[in-house]
């Protein structure tokens, strides 16, 4: 009985707690303004536009715990999903979807030991590392590779059927279908795997004592090196499982898509808790998080508020929850 | 012995930065003379590099105190779009003499205040509330380019502005310098002396190599920091009225690039974004590095794209080198310290070679 309570009594004091209030506020008002929004229609699609940030978020908010900002995934997703596509047009190969999802991730995961590599061997900050990283290799895609988008009838087959298959199909009053598309799925399982690794693994476990502290984390006998081949290799891996998927469901490939978004999934991994100077974070408050971040991002049109104002609203959002987050902790510093 | 005294004391970074710009000038110069070796060239450098560059003195200077204001190019594009307005849209078509004047005389005011305010608005988030820097700014980023987007309805302003705005942006100072180029200069020593002569500028180094030292050394940390994002800010704000008066327009997502490229710029001339460590006048060595670098492929005809990837891979290169260079120091201090010590038969070899 008071284990419970000792437990809720901690997650009323959990960042994550906070960004469920929010996140709770901002469905109140939304669905007063238009009913409309909490339709299961639109729940649906607002788990649609998380599947690909999601996938991102769980590698990100590693990097994060780790105690860098990964500012490479979005160039690693285009160049892994783009590459890949390219080489099954080129070969004509038409392979079953898990192949080239498995393709992509590979080169992601490949890309992402490049990133563990110059953080390793050089001692560069994650931040500088990343970033370089990711001018190089989208730079030379586009020069080496092409820079012109394959249209939906070059597609592979595979990608195109994968991007139609949805479940729950219901059939609305107007007659038209609307279902949930089956990768929320795989989002849904790269998050439960990420949590279980990071809690439940001596490596995840020593993803957090890096972020915490480099030094005490290599005294306890953690191999440095080896933990961050692991945790880049990792995020470059979803990074290319992500990608695949957006050009899947997009239907097309498009090597310019994904610039300059790195700061809208990191602001979601910030959001949900994750601690910025590394060793805290959960994946329940990412979820919370990116949740948010997508309703204001996405839903704006449906309480008749123009377009244009998103990014007012989404700036002011993140300063709001920041600057709750950091009242918070000095209020606990002081106690 | 003597002689190394009298040398301008020169930091690794300088170093690297001058050899960088040397083997760019050669290779360039080799290649393609006609074109490269021209006044006409570097003249139109003088007018494209500067806006890089007053961004990167920006974010150099808050990467000294370990953050990083990305909100720079957003507060540069909401003082374009506002002048823009005021220009085309509150001031009378046709205005001139001291009607005209007054109204260049509101546009920098305008500048300037909100230059103040953006500046004040991160100063609070970073320094008073200890939010880190990199989430702070990008919140108010939004917001600054979220206010140019609403005033805007997310169209761009452009126009035919007064030529004495134009000036600014197109126009040689005595018909030898470019006038982007003179400010850049300008702004490039107020910092320098700003961060290398002053009491502000020291304390900005030894926080961000060290805040709690500096706290307990009686540094007003707060202050301190305060104080650098709202120079930031207002470098932004005179970067905004160039933007303006170059590019004769202004909208809520110019030069979003600018952020990652002034960043890597900013890395490049030896500011650690760790903080603390720092040069402010190799910035433009850098910055005019990676210009070279851009006209000399364009001459070449090298994609863009390749050019894109030029800053990862330079960086890459520089920070290779410079842990060579340092691997290299290392071992020879090793071999000196062992040879002194085999030398030496009193001396405990193993104290001298850590």
């Amino acid at each position: 009985m008071s284990d419970i309570k000792k437990r809720l009594d901690k997650f009323t004091k959990s960042n994550e707690f906070i960004v469920l209030i929010i996140l709770a506020m901002v469905f109140v008002v939304f669905s007063v303004i238009n009913p409309a929004f909490l339709s299961v229609r639109n729940m649906y699609d607002l788990f649609r536009t998380m599947i690909v940030t999601g996938i991102f978020a769980c590698g990100v908010m590693m990097v994060i715990i780790n105690g860098g900002i990964d500012m490479s995934f979005m160039a690693i997703a285009i160049c892994s999903a783009y590459m890949t596509i390219r080489l099954a047009v080129a070969l004509s190969l038409d392979g079953p979807f898990i192949v080239l999802l498995v393709v992509s991730g590979i080169i992601g995961a490949l890309f992402g030991f490049c990133n563990a590599f110059l953080v390793n061997k050089f001692e560069i900050p994650i931040f500088i590392a990343t970033l370089s990283l990711a001018t190089t290799i989208r730079g030379l895609m586009l020069n080496f590779v092409g820079n012109e988008y394959i249209p939906s009838p070059q597609m592979p087959a595979s990608t195109i059927d994968f991007s139609k298959k949805y479940v729950f199909n219901t059939v609305d009053a107007s007659g038209s279908t609307y279902g949930l598309h089956i990768s929320v799925f795989i989002m849904l399982g790269i998050m439960v795997i990420t949590h279980l690794i990071l809690n439940y693994t001596v490596l995840g476990r020593g993803v957090y004592a890096l972020g915490g502290d480099t030094t005490s984390a290599k005294r306890v006998g953690y191999n440095i090196t080896r933990v961050r081949l692991f945790i880049y290799g990792y995020a470059g891996l979803l990074a290319g499982i992500g990608g695949l998927i957006y050009v899947s469901n997009n239907r097309m490939a498009d090597p310019m898509s994904f610039q300059g978004e790195e700061l809208t999934v990191i602001a979601a991994v910030v959001l949900g808790g994750t601690s910025i100077s590394g060793g805290k974070g959960s994946i329940l408050g990412v979820f919370l998080g990116l949740m948010l971040t997508n309703v204001i991002n996405n839903n704006l049109v449906l309480i008749n508020v123009p377009s244009y104002w998103q990014k007012f609203v989404f700036g002011l959002l993140i300063i709001v929850a920041v600057f709750i987050q950091s009242i918070k902790a000095k209020r606990e510093i002081k106690v | 012995m003597n002689k190394k005294l009298v040398l301008p004391k020169m930091n690794d970074a300088t170093k690297r930065l001058i050899g960088f710009n040397i083997v760019i000038f050669m290779i360039f110069a080799l290649l393609e003379p006609g074109k490269f070796l021209t006044a006409f060239n570097f003249e139109s450098m003088g007018f494209q590099f500067p806006e890089a560059g007053l961004l990167t003195l920006g974010i150099g200077i808050t990467m000294l105190t370990a953050g990083a204001d990305l909100s720079i190019v957003a507060v540069a594009n909401l003082v374009a779009t506002v002048n823009g307005i005021i220009l085309l849209q509150i001031m009378p078509q046709g205005a001139s003499g001291s009607t005209l004047i007054m109204y260049l005389g509101i546009c920098l005011v305008v500048s300037l205040l909100i230059g103040l305010l953006c500046g004040i608005l991160n100063g609070f988030l970073v320094a008073k509330l200890g939010i880190f820097p990199i989430l702070a700014t990008l919140g108010t980023q939004n917001l600054f380019s979220g206010i140019s987007m609403i005033l805007t309805k997310g169209q761009g302003v452009f126009g035919v502005f007064p030529k004495e705005l134009v000036f600014i942006g197109n126009g040689k100072l005595f018909n030898l310098i470019p006038m982007p180029l003179v400010l850049f200069l300008s702004a490039l020593v107020v910092v320098y002396i700003i961060i290398h002569h002053t009491s502000h500028g020291l304390k900005t180094q030894w926080f961000g190599s060290n805040r709690k030292a500096s706290y307990y050394s009686g540094i007003d940390n707060t202050k301190t920091v305060f104080r650098t994002y709202m120079i930031a800010s207002m470098l932004g704000a005179i970067t905004g009225i160039l933007i303006l008066a170059r590019t004769n327009s202004a909208k809520y997502d110019y030069g979003t690039t600018y952020v990652l490229q002034a960043m890597l710029a900013s890395v490049l001339a030896g500011i650690s974004p760790l903080g603390g460590s720092g040069k402010v006048s190799n910035i433009l060595l850098s910055v005019f590095a990676i210009q070279m670098l851009d006209s000399g492929f364009n001459f070449l005809r090298i994609s863009s794209f390749v050019r894109s990837s030029t800053y990862g891979i330079l960086l890459i290169l520089s920070v290779a080198l410079e842990y060579f260079v340092h691997m290299r120091q290392q071992k020879q201090q090793i071999k000196k310290a062992a040879r002194a010590s085999a030398d030496d038969p009193m001396l405990d070899r193993k104290e001298n070679v850590l």
